[in-house]
């Protein structure tokens, strides 16, 4: 269930961020928002990855309801 | 034994088909290579036929019958191997992670039982069972993950990449495992970019993968 829900909200959470740092990068060119905003954009997407594998895994040894 | 049925499969956040009207048997007691370029969908195709990732089209049989409405119950009959072992380790110990199946389906004595058999397919000493799993070196986590879907004695095996980033070492564990596993008349099917190490030991069928232009 914890795995669920970090799969949707990692989901939800990249679109928020996507929608986010193009604001931010519009408003303000600096190299160092990008990097930060890059940063943390990657580190999201690689959670959602790693979730969403994570979840899979979990759920191919579920054989009963878990 | 399994079968890919007119499949067409593309990832929600993509508009590339990844599969268009694919069929493939895989047959009972049979060795199958899946093989393709990076990105041609091999471990792709290993989540479908586990009942994993749904398909936009077509369906997945498992003994002439739909898939999908045999879950979850039908995962016992199928295991599969994910490409890093890291994914599929969330137990503290590596007793617990090869436990975690025969638990839900057997009595507590059945599973210690089974744990015990399996750490002896896989070659590794009984005080492994009591090892943390994040402690583990690559090698180790690779064997005690198939380990994980070997204690309930799947009758499908989908491994992918079983081999990838592996000591000669542990290559050659997980063939003699796999020489086993075809001796006990399992159906296996492997997700590989390079087949010849699996070409030169068994006889396998091969299926090779193509990228899409469209």
């Amino acid at each position: 269930m914890f795995l669920m829900l970090i799969r949707k909200i990692s989901r939800t959470m990249i679109f928020m961020l996507a929608a986010r740092e193009a604001r931010i990068v519009r408003r303000d060119k600096k190299y160092i928002w990008r990097i930060l905003t890059s940063a943390v954009r990657d580190m999201i997407l690689q959670t959602n990855y790693f979730s969403r594998n994570i979840y899979n895994a979990y759920k191919s040894r579920c054989v009963r309801e878990c | 034994m399994l079968k890919l049925v007119d499949i067409w499969f593309r990832y929600s956040d993509s508009n590339r088909y990844l599969f268009q009207r694919l069929n493939i048997e895989f047959r009972e007691k049979e060795l199958t290579l899946i093989t393709g370029p990076n990105g041609s969908g091999k471990s792709t195709l290993l989540m479908i036929a586990a009942g994993l990732l749904e398909p936009e089209r077509g369906e997945v049989l498992f003994r002439e019958k739909p898939l999908k409405k045999q879950l979850p119950e039908a995962r016992r009959f199928i295991g599969i191997l994910f490409q890093d072992p890291e994914y599929m380790l969330f137990n503290s110990t590596v007793y617990d992670e090869i436990a975690y199946v025969p638990r839900q389906l057997y009595e507590e004595k059945e599973v210690d039982k089974l744990v015990r058999d399996t750490i002896k397919i896989l070659g590794l000493s009984e005080d492994m069972l009591k090892r943390s799993v994040y402690q583990l070196s690559y090698g180790e986590k690779k064997i005690v993950a198939l380990g994980s879907i070997l204690s309930y004695k799947p009758l499908i095996l989908l491994l992918d990449e079983p081999l990838e980033s592996l000591s000669k070492y542990y290559r050659d564990k997980i063939l003699d495992i796999i020489e086993r596993l075809l001796e006990e008349n399992k159906t296996i099917i492997i997700a590989t970019h390079d087949p010849d190490l699996f070409i030169h030991r068994f006889n396998p069928k091969i299926f090779r993968l193509e990228i899409a232009d469209t």
